[in-house]
Protein backbone atom coordinates (compact mmCIF):
# COMPACT_ATOMS: atom_id res chain seq x y z
CA UNK A 1 0.00 0.00 0.00
CA UNK A 2 1.08 3.47 -0.34
CA UNK A 3 0.76 4.11 3.28
CA UNK A 4 1.40 1.70 5.78
CA UNK A 5 -0.03 1.94 9.28
CA UNK A 6 -2.67 2.08 11.69
CA UNK A 7 -5.86 3.76 11.43
CA UNK A 8 -9.05 3.87 13.28
CA UNK A 9 -12.13 3.13 11.27
CA UNK A 10 -16.03 3.23 12.55
CA UNK A 11 -17.23 -0.95 11.97
CA UNK A 12 -18.69 -0.94 8.97
CA UNK A 13 -16.77 0.95 6.80
CA UNK A 14 -15.86 -0.94 3.36
CA UNK A 15 -12.59 -2.74 3.15
CA UNK A 16 -12.26 -0.91 -0.41
CA UNK A 17 -12.30 3.05 1.59
CA UNK A 18 -9.86 1.75 4.21
CA UNK A 19 -7.49 0.27 1.41
CA UNK A 20 -8.05 3.32 -1.11
CA UNK A 21 -8.85 6.34 0.66
CA UNK A 22 -6.82 5.90 4.01
CA UNK A 23 -3.96 3.03 2.81
CA UNK A 24 -3.93 5.73 -0.61
CA UNK A 25 -4.15 2.88 -2.48
CA UNK A 26 -2.05 0.52 -4.60
CA UNK A 27 1.34 1.63 -6.25
CA UNK A 28 1.77 2.01 -9.19
CA UNK A 29 2.82 -0.91 -11.27
CA UNK A 30 1.24 -3.14 -8.87
CA UNK A 31 -1.82 -4.77 -8.89
CA UNK A 32 -4.57 -6.12 -5.76
CA UNK A 33 -4.95 -9.50 -4.87
CA UNK A 34 -5.56 -10.31 -1.60
CA UNK A 35 -6.32 -8.72 1.78
CA UNK A 36 -6.03 -11.17 4.97
CA UNK A 37 -8.01 -9.65 8.05
CA UNK A 38 -8.42 -10.94 11.52
CA UNK A 39 -4.32 -11.93 11.48
CA UNK A 40 -2.85 -15.25 11.25
CA UNK A 41 -5.78 -16.97 11.29
CA UNK A 42 -8.05 -15.14 9.74
CA UNK A 43 -9.07 -15.34 5.76
CA UNK A 44 -8.04 -14.05 2.45
CA UNK A 45 -10.63 -11.93 0.19
CA UNK A 46 -10.06 -11.72 -3.28
CA UNK A 47 -10.77 -8.53 -5.55
CA UNK A 48 -14.53 -8.96 -6.08
CA UNK A 49 -15.12 -8.80 -2.19
CA UNK A 50 -13.47 -5.53 -1.82
CA UNK A 51 -16.77 -3.79 -1.17
CA UNK A 52 -17.38 -5.86 1.71
CA UNK A 53 -18.58 -3.94 4.89
CA UNK A 54 -16.07 -4.46 7.74
CA UNK A 55 -18.17 -6.02 10.23
CA UNK A 56 -18.34 -9.26 12.14
CA UNK A 57 -21.21 -11.19 9.95
CA UNK A 58 -19.92 -9.76 6.89
CA UNK A 59 -16.87 -10.87 7.34
CA UNK A 60 -17.84 -13.95 8.64
CA UNK A 61 -20.21 -14.40 5.68
CA UNK A 62 -17.29 -14.73 3.15
CA UNK A 63 -15.16 -17.32 4.99
CA UNK A 64 -12.51 -14.52 7.26
CA UNK A 65 -13.07 -12.52 10.46
CA UNK A 66 -12.50 -9.48 12.42
CA UNK A 67 -9.85 -11.28 14.50
CA UNK A 68 -7.44 -8.49 15.50
CA UNK A 69 -8.45 -6.01 12.88
CA UNK A 70 -5.43 -6.68 11.37
CA UNK A 71 -5.05 -6.56 7.77
CA UNK A 72 -2.35 -7.16 5.05
CA UNK A 73 -2.49 -6.46 1.72
CA UNK A 74 -1.57 -8.80 -1.35
CA UNK A 75 -0.37 -8.32 -4.89
CA UNK A 76 -0.79 -10.54 -7.65
CA UNK A 77 3.36 -11.67 -6.92
CA UNK A 78 2.55 -13.68 -3.58
CA UNK A 79 0.96 -17.52 -3.67
CA UNK A 80 -1.90 -18.01 -2.47
CA UNK A 81 -0.92 -21.47 -1.30
CA UNK A 82 2.36 -20.30 -0.09
CA UNK A 83 0.60 -18.02 2.13
CA UNK A 84 -1.76 -20.61 3.38
CA UNK A 85 1.23 -22.72 3.59
CA UNK A 86 2.97 -19.53 5.62
CA UNK A 87 0.31 -18.92 8.34
CA UNK A 88 0.15 -22.97 8.69
CA UNK A 89 3.44 -22.64 9.66
CA UNK A 90 2.78 -19.85 12.45
CA UNK A 91 -0.17 -22.01 13.72
CA UNK A 92 1.67 -25.13 13.67
CA UNK A 93 4.46 -23.26 15.64
CA UNK A 94 2.24 -21.90 18.02
CA UNK A 95 0.40 -24.92 18.93
CA UNK A 96 0.60 -25.31 22.69
CA UNK A 97 0.57 -29.45 22.13
CA UNK A 98 -2.67 -30.33 24.41
CA UNK A 99 -4.39 -31.85 21.81
CA UNK A 100 -4.23 -33.63 19.12
CA UNK A 101 -6.20 -32.15 16.48
CA UNK A 102 -4.39 -28.77 16.53
CA UNK A 103 -0.92 -30.12 17.69
CA UNK A 104 -0.65 -32.94 15.18
CA UNK A 105 -3.50 -31.91 12.37
CA UNK A 106 -1.43 -28.04 12.07
CA UNK A 107 1.68 -30.31 11.20
CA UNK A 108 -0.01 -32.18 8.60
CA UNK A 109 -1.87 -29.44 6.99
CA UNK A 110 1.05 -27.53 6.76
CA UNK A 111 2.86 -30.29 5.04
CA UNK A 112 0.40 -30.79 2.45
CA UNK A 113 0.68 -27.30 1.53
CA UNK A 114 4.77 -27.32 1.49
CA UNK A 115 4.15 -30.41 -1.09
CA UNK A 116 2.11 -28.77 -3.03
CA UNK A 117 4.63 -25.30 -3.34
CA UNK A 118 6.93 -27.42 -4.46
CA UNK A 119 4.97 -29.07 -7.05
CA UNK A 120 4.25 -32.36 -5.68
CA UNK A 121 0.75 -32.20 -4.87
CA UNK A 122 -1.65 -34.62 -5.59
CA UNK A 123 -5.58 -34.44 -6.71
CA UNK A 124 -6.39 -35.80 -3.06
CA UNK A 125 -4.96 -33.19 -1.41
CA UNK A 126 -8.22 -31.35 -1.80
CA UNK A 127 -9.93 -33.94 0.08
CA UNK A 128 -7.94 -34.49 3.00
CA UNK A 129 -7.06 -30.73 3.81
CA UNK A 130 -11.11 -30.59 3.85
CA UNK A 131 -11.13 -33.01 6.28
CA UNK A 132 -8.30 -31.70 8.28
CA UNK A 133 -9.72 -28.76 8.08
CA UNK A 134 -13.34 -29.58 10.11
CA UNK A 135 -11.51 -31.76 12.28
CA UNK A 136 -9.44 -28.72 13.86
CA UNK A 137 -12.49 -26.13 13.62
CA UNK A 138 -14.90 -28.85 15.64
CA UNK A 139 -12.67 -31.21 17.81
CA UNK A 140 -9.86 -28.92 19.08
CA UNK A 141 -9.75 -27.49 22.32
CA UNK A 142 -9.24 -24.19 21.97
CA UNK A 143 -9.80 -21.24 19.75
CA UNK A 144 -6.17 -21.47 18.08
CA UNK A 145 -6.87 -25.08 16.41
CA UNK A 146 -10.51 -23.86 15.79
CA UNK A 147 -9.44 -21.02 13.43
CA UNK A 148 -6.05 -22.47 12.44
CA UNK A 149 -7.57 -23.63 9.04
CA UNK A 150 -9.21 -20.49 7.73
CA UNK A 151 -6.41 -19.11 5.86
CA UNK A 152 -6.39 -22.38 3.84
CA UNK A 153 -10.41 -22.68 3.81
CA UNK A 154 -10.75 -19.01 2.40
CA UNK A 155 -8.16 -19.73 -0.03
CA UNK A 156 -9.61 -23.12 -0.89
CA UNK A 157 -12.98 -20.87 -1.72
CA UNK A 158 -11.23 -17.77 -2.96
CA UNK A 159 -8.51 -18.74 -4.94
CA UNK A 160 -8.78 -22.16 -5.83
CA UNK A 161 -7.69 -22.16 -8.95
CA UNK A 162 -3.95 -21.74 -7.65
CA UNK A 163 -4.38 -24.77 -5.99
CA UNK A 164 -5.26 -26.65 -9.00
CA UNK A 165 -2.65 -24.72 -11.24
CA UNK A 166 -0.21 -26.45 -8.52
CA UNK A 167 -1.46 -29.44 -8.55
CA UNK A 168 -2.35 -30.35 -12.11
CA UNK A 169 -0.28 -27.95 -14.20
CA UNK A 170 2.53 -28.05 -12.09
CA UNK A 171 2.83 -23.90 -12.44
CA UNK A 172 2.39 -21.39 -9.89
CA UNK A 173 0.26 -18.75 -11.56
CA UNK A 174 2.06 -15.74 -8.91
CA UNK A 175 5.80 -17.18 -9.72
CA UNK A 176 6.35 -17.26 -6.66
CA UNK A 177 6.83 -21.33 -5.96
CA UNK A 178 9.54 -23.09 -7.24
CA UNK A 179 9.40 -26.45 -8.77
CA UNK A 180 11.39 -28.57 -10.28
CA UNK A 181 11.42 -28.68 -14.27
CA UNK A 182 10.12 -32.36 -14.83
CA UNK A 183 7.61 -33.86 -12.50
CA UNK A 184 9.16 -36.09 -10.18
CA UNK A 185 6.83 -39.13 -9.47
CA UNK A 186 4.96 -38.56 -6.46
CA UNK A 187 4.17 -42.34 -5.63
CA UNK A 188 4.64 -42.92 -1.97
CA UNK A 189 5.72 -46.08 -1.15
CA UNK A 190 3.03 -47.52 1.13
CA UNK A 191 3.62 -47.71 5.27
CA UNK B 1 -27.24 -36.61 45.77
CA UNK B 2 -30.34 -35.87 43.15
CA UNK B 3 -30.53 -38.39 39.68
CA UNK B 4 -30.78 -36.89 36.32
CA UNK B 5 -32.14 -38.75 33.33
CA UNK B 6 -30.92 -38.60 30.03
CA UNK B 7 -31.11 -40.34 26.91
CA UNK B 8 -27.60 -41.49 25.46
CA UNK B 9 -27.81 -43.32 22.07
CA UNK B 10 -31.37 -43.56 21.99
CA UNK B 11 -31.39 -45.52 25.89
CA UNK B 12 -32.59 -43.97 28.46
CA UNK B 13 -29.96 -43.86 31.30
CA UNK B 14 -30.17 -42.10 34.72
CA UNK B 15 -27.01 -40.82 36.43
CA UNK B 16 -25.85 -38.70 39.56
CA UNK B 17 -26.13 -35.05 39.75
CA UNK B 18 -22.12 -33.96 38.69
CA UNK B 19 -21.24 -37.40 36.78
CA UNK B 20 -19.50 -36.80 33.62
CA UNK B 21 -21.46 -37.86 30.18
CA UNK B 22 -18.87 -40.44 30.01
CA UNK B 23 -19.03 -41.99 33.12
CA UNK B 24 -22.77 -42.20 33.34
CA UNK B 25 -22.52 -43.81 29.22
CA UNK B 26 -19.88 -46.22 30.66
CA UNK B 27 -21.93 -47.43 33.47
CA UNK B 28 -24.83 -48.20 30.91
CA UNK B 29 -22.58 -50.56 29.00
CA UNK B 30 -21.84 -47.60 26.40
CA UNK B 31 -17.97 -46.95 26.15
CA UNK B 32 -17.10 -43.60 24.64
CA UNK B 33 -13.86 -43.74 22.94
CA UNK B 34 -10.67 -42.26 24.76
CA UNK B 35 -6.74 -42.26 25.52
CA UNK B 36 -6.50 -39.74 27.62
CA UNK B 37 -9.29 -40.10 30.52
CA UNK B 38 -8.42 -42.80 32.81
CA UNK B 39 -10.65 -43.69 36.04
CA UNK B 40 -10.18 -41.21 38.94
CA UNK B 41 -7.63 -38.64 37.24
CA UNK B 42 -8.03 -35.38 36.14
CA UNK B 43 -9.43 -34.56 33.19
CA UNK B 44 -8.09 -32.39 30.91
CA UNK B 45 -10.24 -33.40 27.82
CA UNK B 46 -7.44 -33.43 25.44
CA UNK B 47 -7.45 -36.07 23.04
CA UNK B 48 -10.61 -35.28 22.10
CA UNK B 49 -11.93 -38.78 20.95
CA UNK B 50 -14.31 -38.60 23.84
CA UNK B 51 -16.66 -35.71 22.07
CA UNK B 52 -20.16 -36.41 21.59
CA UNK B 53 -23.14 -34.43 20.07
CA UNK B 54 -25.84 -33.35 22.34
CA UNK B 55 -29.18 -32.17 20.78
CA UNK B 56 -29.14 -28.27 20.82
CA UNK B 57 -26.31 -27.60 21.24
CA UNK B 58 -24.10 -26.88 17.95
CA UNK B 59 -20.65 -27.36 19.00
CA UNK B 60 -19.31 -30.72 20.03
CA UNK B 61 -18.59 -31.94 24.06
CA UNK B 62 -15.96 -33.86 25.43
CA UNK B 63 -17.93 -35.89 27.41
CA UNK B 64 -15.31 -36.83 29.92
CA UNK B 65 -15.00 -33.36 31.42
CA UNK B 66 -19.66 -32.29 30.41
CA UNK B 67 -21.55 -32.73 33.32
CA UNK B 68 -25.01 -34.55 32.92
CA UNK B 69 -27.84 -32.33 32.91
CA UNK B 70 -31.64 -33.40 32.97
CA UNK B 71 -33.50 -34.44 30.11
CA UNK B 72 -30.24 -33.90 27.81
CA UNK B 73 -30.00 -36.00 24.29
CA UNK B 74 -26.45 -37.23 23.64
CA UNK B 75 -25.09 -38.94 20.49
CA UNK B 76 -21.68 -40.92 20.74
CA UNK B 77 -21.59 -42.89 17.59
CA UNK B 78 -22.76 -41.02 14.30
CA UNK B 79 -20.71 -41.69 11.08
CA UNK B 80 -19.08 -37.56 10.98
CA UNK B 81 -17.95 -38.56 15.05
CA UNK B 82 -16.80 -41.72 13.64
CA UNK B 83 -14.98 -40.14 10.64
CA UNK B 84 -13.79 -37.51 13.24
CA UNK B 85 -12.21 -40.24 15.25
CA UNK B 86 -10.42 -42.17 12.31
CA UNK B 87 -8.81 -39.17 11.60
CA UNK B 88 -7.52 -38.14 15.51
CA UNK B 89 -6.40 -42.12 15.19
CA UNK B 90 -4.27 -41.17 11.77
CA UNK B 91 -2.91 -38.22 12.94
CA UNK B 92 -1.54 -40.01 16.15
CA UNK B 93 0.15 -42.68 14.62
CA UNK B 94 1.51 -40.31 11.44
CA UNK B 95 3.07 -38.12 14.56
CA UNK B 96 5.44 -40.48 15.76
CA UNK B 97 6.91 -44.01 15.07
CA UNK B 98 4.09 -46.58 16.57
CA UNK B 99 5.33 -49.69 15.14
CA UNK B 100 2.94 -52.88 16.73
CA UNK B 101 4.64 -55.32 15.58
CA UNK B 102 8.66 -54.62 16.98
CA UNK B 103 6.39 -52.81 20.19
CA UNK B 104 5.69 -54.59 24.04
CA UNK B 105 2.62 -53.58 23.97
CA UNK B 106 1.71 -55.43 20.76
CA UNK B 107 -1.81 -56.98 21.13
CA UNK B 108 -2.89 -54.75 24.81
CA UNK B 109 -2.27 -51.29 23.65
CA UNK B 110 -5.08 -49.10 23.67
CA UNK B 111 -4.15 -47.08 20.44
CA UNK B 112 -4.01 -50.27 18.34
CA UNK B 113 -7.56 -51.64 20.35
CA UNK B 114 -8.83 -47.98 19.07
CA UNK B 115 -7.48 -48.09 15.60
CA UNK B 116 -8.76 -51.48 15.13
CA UNK B 117 -12.62 -50.56 16.55
CA UNK B 118 -12.48 -47.58 14.24
CA UNK B 119 -11.57 -49.63 11.34
CA UNK B 120 -8.35 -47.77 10.83
CA UNK B 121 -6.13 -50.02 8.42
CA UNK B 122 -3.93 -47.69 6.62
CA UNK B 123 -2.81 -43.77 7.33
CA UNK B 124 -3.68 -41.69 4.88
CA UNK B 125 -1.10 -38.61 6.09
CA UNK B 126 2.85 -38.31 6.02
CA UNK B 127 4.33 -40.50 8.85
CA UNK B 128 6.62 -37.78 10.15
CA UNK B 129 9.31 -39.78 11.79
CA UNK B 130 10.54 -37.94 14.56
CA UNK B 131 14.35 -38.39 15.55
CA UNK B 132 12.90 -39.34 20.05
CA UNK B 133 15.18 -41.50 22.15
CA UNK B 134 14.21 -44.28 24.21
CA UNK B 135 15.21 -43.74 27.61
CA UNK B 136 16.14 -47.07 29.72
CA UNK B 137 18.43 -45.54 32.40
CA UNK B 138 16.00 -46.20 35.24
CA UNK B 139 16.69 -49.50 37.02
CA UNK B 140 13.13 -51.04 36.57
CA UNK B 141 11.10 -49.20 33.93
CA UNK B 142 11.99 -47.91 30.23
CA UNK B 143 10.10 -44.27 28.55
CA UNK B 144 10.16 -44.75 24.46
CA UNK B 145 9.21 -41.73 23.07
CA UNK B 146 8.22 -43.06 19.94
CA UNK B 147 5.32 -44.54 21.31
CA UNK B 148 4.39 -41.66 23.90
CA UNK B 149 0.70 -39.80 22.29
CA UNK B 150 1.19 -37.07 25.07
CA UNK B 151 -1.69 -38.26 26.81
CA UNK B 152 -0.34 -37.05 30.45
CA UNK B 153 -1.87 -39.79 32.41
CA UNK B 154 1.90 -40.60 33.99
CA UNK B 155 2.14 -36.66 34.61
CA UNK B 156 -1.23 -36.87 36.40
CA UNK B 157 -1.14 -40.22 38.15
CA UNK B 158 2.53 -39.18 39.66
CA UNK B 159 0.95 -36.07 40.50
CA UNK B 160 -1.97 -36.84 41.91
CA UNK B 161 -2.01 -40.65 43.36
CA UNK B 162 1.85 -41.00 44.26
CA UNK B 163 2.69 -37.29 44.60
CA UNK B 164 5.54 -37.26 43.52
CA UNK B 165 4.92 -35.10 40.16
CA UNK B 166 8.39 -36.61 38.96
CA UNK B 167 6.79 -36.34 35.16
CA UNK B 168 5.76 -33.56 33.49
CA UNK B 169 5.37 -32.16 29.98
CA UNK B 170 8.09 -29.70 28.06
CA UNK B 171 8.34 -28.09 24.90
CA UNK B 172 5.20 -27.27 22.68
CA UNK B 173 3.78 -28.44 19.74
CA UNK B 174 4.69 -30.90 18.31
CA UNK B 175 8.25 -30.89 20.45
CA UNK B 176 6.66 -31.68 23.46
CA UNK B 177 7.81 -34.41 25.42
CA UNK B 178 7.26 -35.76 28.84
CA UNK B 179 10.39 -35.39 30.96
CA UNK B 180 10.98 -36.61 34.36
CA UNK B 181 12.07 -34.16 36.90
CA UNK B 182 13.65 -31.21 34.73
CA UNK B 183 14.73 -33.46 32.02
CA UNK B 184 17.42 -35.67 33.47
CA UNK B 185 17.05 -39.33 32.42
CA UNK B 186 14.78 -41.16 34.67
CA UNK B 187 17.12 -43.13 36.71
CA UNK B 188 18.78 -40.09 37.65
CA UNK B 189 15.43 -38.64 39.22
CA UNK B 190 15.56 -37.27 42.85
CA UNK B 191 11.78 -37.20 42.97
CA UNK B 192 10.90 -40.73 41.47
CA UNK B 193 10.09 -42.86 44.10
CA UNK B 194 9.83 -46.21 41.94
CA UNK B 195 6.49 -47.20 42.24
CA UNK B 196 5.53 -47.86 38.32
CA UNK B 197 2.12 -46.58 38.51
CA UNK B 198 2.85 -44.14 35.32
CA UNK B 199 3.75 -47.53 33.29
CA UNK B 200 0.38 -48.67 34.28
CA UNK B 201 -1.60 -46.50 33.05
CA UNK B 202 0.12 -45.43 29.92
CA UNK B 203 -2.38 -46.37 27.15
CA UNK B 204 0.77 -47.64 24.75
CA UNK B 205 4.20 -48.83 25.13
CA UNK B 206 5.74 -45.44 25.60
CA UNK B 207 6.09 -46.62 29.39
CA UNK B 208 6.90 -50.33 30.33
CA UNK B 209 8.71 -52.69 32.39
CA UNK B 210 12.04 -53.50 31.66
CA UNK B 211 12.49 -57.20 31.09
CA UNK B 212 9.65 -57.63 28.58
CA UNK B 213 10.24 -58.25 24.84
CA UNK B 214 7.83 -57.53 22.29
CA UNK B 215 3.71 -58.06 22.95
CA UNK B 216 4.44 -59.46 26.42
CA UNK B 217 3.90 -56.06 28.48
CA UNK B 218 0.08 -56.56 30.31
CA UNK B 219 -0.87 -53.35 32.63
CA UNK B 220 -2.45 -53.49 35.93
CA UNK B 221 -4.70 -51.02 36.34
CA UNK B 222 -6.29 -51.78 39.85
CA UNK B 223 -4.42 -49.63 42.26
CA UNK B 224 -6.14 -46.64 41.15
CA UNK B 225 -9.30 -47.76 42.52
CA UNK B 226 -7.85 -49.05 45.62
CA UNK B 227 -5.47 -46.34 46.32
CA UNK B 228 -8.06 -43.34 45.34
CA UNK B 229 -11.28 -44.76 47.00
CA UNK B 230 -9.00 -45.79 50.35
CA UNK B 231 -7.65 -42.41 50.58
CA UNK B 232 -11.27 -40.74 49.34
CA UNK B 233 -13.52 -43.07 51.49
CA UNK B 234 -10.81 -44.19 54.41
CA UNK B 235 -12.07 -47.55 52.75
CA UNK B 236 -10.06 -50.53 51.59
CA UNK B 237 -11.72 -52.43 49.09
CA UNK B 238 -10.25 -55.93 48.30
Amino acid sequence: MARAGLVEVTIGSPLRKILYDLGGGVPAGYEFKAAQTGGPAGGCIPAAHLDVSMDYDSLQSIGTMMGSGGLIVMDTSTCMVDIARYFMEFCREESCGKCIPCRAGTVQMHDILARITRGEGREDDFLMLEELSGLLRTASLCGLGMAAPNPVLSTLRHFRNEYESHIREHRCPAGHCRMPAVRVSTEEVPA
Amino acid sequence: MSVRTLEVDGQVITALEGQTIFSAAWESGIHIPRLCHIGVLSNPGACRLCLVEVEGQQKLRASCISEVTEGMVVRTDTPSLRAQRKLIVELLFAERNHICSVCVMDGACELQDLAATLGVDHIRLAPQYPHLEVDVSHERFGVDHNRCILCTRCVRVCDEVEGAHTWDVQGRGRNSTVITDLGEPWGESDTCTGCGKCVQVCPTGALFLKGKTVAEMRKDRSFLKYIVTARKEKLWIA
